[in-house]
């Protein structure tokens, strides 16, 4: 037993949980980031969606005041119904082009959770307990005059749990790193993908929103000529419409404004990520790190001269 | 009907609406004669300006998609390399299993006086 070498087993100890691991803070900011950038992929689509929505009710509203018995009004209602729909599926065609956003932070997140080696420590523990109720029962059954040592188990799995996990967390910070690394030229071109998508559509809505006024004013005109009755009902009606169309309008204007601002956000996050995980370790991290280490190992070895010298129990 | 006070009260109420509106949207119409012709501009406007928001719908997508397949190898090989870790971790829980397991078949088979 003296032959075990202490020494090799932290040179390995080292190796494994040196420059390469990460540190659980730079664990935890890709799995913040990762769960961020999935929360933000809804809303590209989002905008699509109420921008589809919006401007079929601007193209229907003088639809809604014409004759109802008028069979233009009736095909162009068709029309503008089957325009619509054809929008909603191109919509689900920019879901699906934001999705592979949401794809790679759901990624990003699989592979830096803490989880994986888990299952595999749990069954190390019981490794451990299981030989050394081997050992205790051959003392018990055979009474040899040399004591098989209890506790040596413990001792095995505790080793085979620590190189276990630092071996894969090594492998886990390993291909991090290279995934962010490759990922962040992506994601810079996908956010200038989307700010150049976000400036067509900008330009488009102002214009439509020009048009809600010429909607607007093209009604209270064809209003005009009719008795007053009839006149005081529509306008009441119109305007009830205009008042519910002005505040979607303001809120859609600041749902299309901070969305391709949240997309830049999400480059300028994916870069400090990179940063961050690409960065030496601190001091600070690095010697919580190495006392970690040190207490680890330092109770193996306790328990190692515990058990090969009994006696200083 | 003009000497309908509840008709004027609402023509009051319409008014300061439409007073209000103004400023949000612009100067109040003046009366055209041929509206109807301006009716029907309108209409095609909107129509075309529909298809073309829908148009845009559809360029926005493709713009958005255009670097996104190497976006989606990439998103592949995180996963397969996720799965490879959970495989590693995996392996080294059967081979713990496995050991769990004959060691407790040892031990048993040393309690019961067959080994």
């Amino acid at each position: 037993m003296k032959n075990l070498k202490f020494p090799y087993l932290l040179m390995v100890l080292i190796w494994l949980s040196g420059c390469a691991a990460l540190t659980n803070s730079q664990r935890n900011t890709v799995v913040n980031y990762a769960k961020l950038t999935q929360a933000y992929t809804q809303y590209p689509s989002e905008v699509a969606k109420e921008y589809i929505a919006l401007n079929y009710e601007i193209v229907n509203m003088p639809l809604a005041y014409s004759q109802a018995n008028d069979t233009l009004v009736h095909s162009t209602i068709l029309k503008n119904l089957a325009t619509f729909e054809q929008g909603n599926q191109n919509v689900q065609r920019v879901d699906d082009a934001i999705g592979v956003l949401r794809q790679y932070a759901k990624s990003l997140e699989a592979l830096s959770t803490a989880g994986l080696p888990d299952g595999f420590g749990k069954n190390a523990e019981l490794l451990g307990k299981s030989l050394d109720n081997v050992a205790t029962t051959f003392n018990t059954t055979y009474k040899p005059s040399t004591l098989l040592p209890v506790g040596f188990g413990k001792l095995i799995g505790d080793v085979i749990s620590l190189v276990g996990r630092k071996y894969i967390n090594h492998k886990q910070a390993v291909s991090l790193r290279r995934y962010i690394s490759r990922g962040d030229t992506l994601i810079r071109l996908l956010d200038q993908d989307a700010q150049s998508a976000f400036n067509t559509l900008n330009s488009r809505w102002s214009l439509q929103k020009q048009l809600i006024k010429a909607q607007h004013t093209a009604l209270l005109q064809k209003m005009h000529d009719q008795d007053v009755a009839a006149k005081t009902y529509y306008s009441y009606e119109l305007n009830q419409d205009m008042v519910d169309m002005i505040g979607r309008v303001a809120a859609f204007d600041k749902l299309l404004a901070s969305t391709p601002k949240a997309m830049s956000n999400v480059y300028q996050a994916h870069k400090s990520v990179l940063a961050d995980i690409q960065q030496k370790r601190s001091i600070e991290d690095q010697i919580a790190d190495i006392q970690q280490l040190y207490e680890d190992v330092t109770k193996l070895q306790s328990e190692y001269q515990n058990l090969i010298n009994p006696s200083q129990k | 009907m003009n000497n309908n006070p509840l008709a004027l009260n609402t023509r009051d109420l319409i008014t300061s609406v439409l007073i209000e509106l103004t400023g949000i949207i612009g100067p109040m119409p003046v009366a055209d004669p041929d509206f109807p012709i301006l009716q029907a501009i309108l209409n095609e406007l909107s129509q075309l300006n529909f298809k073309i928001v829908v148009d845009d719908i559809n360029q926005m997508a493709t713009t958005i998609n255009q670097h996104n397949v190497d976006l989606q190898n990439l998103t592949q090989q995180i996963r397969g390399t996720t799965t490879q870790l959970q495989n590693l971790s995996n392996r080294l829980k059967q081979v713990s299993d496995t050991i769990t397991f004959l060691v407790d078949t040892f031990a048993k088979g040393m309690a019961l006086g067959i080994l």
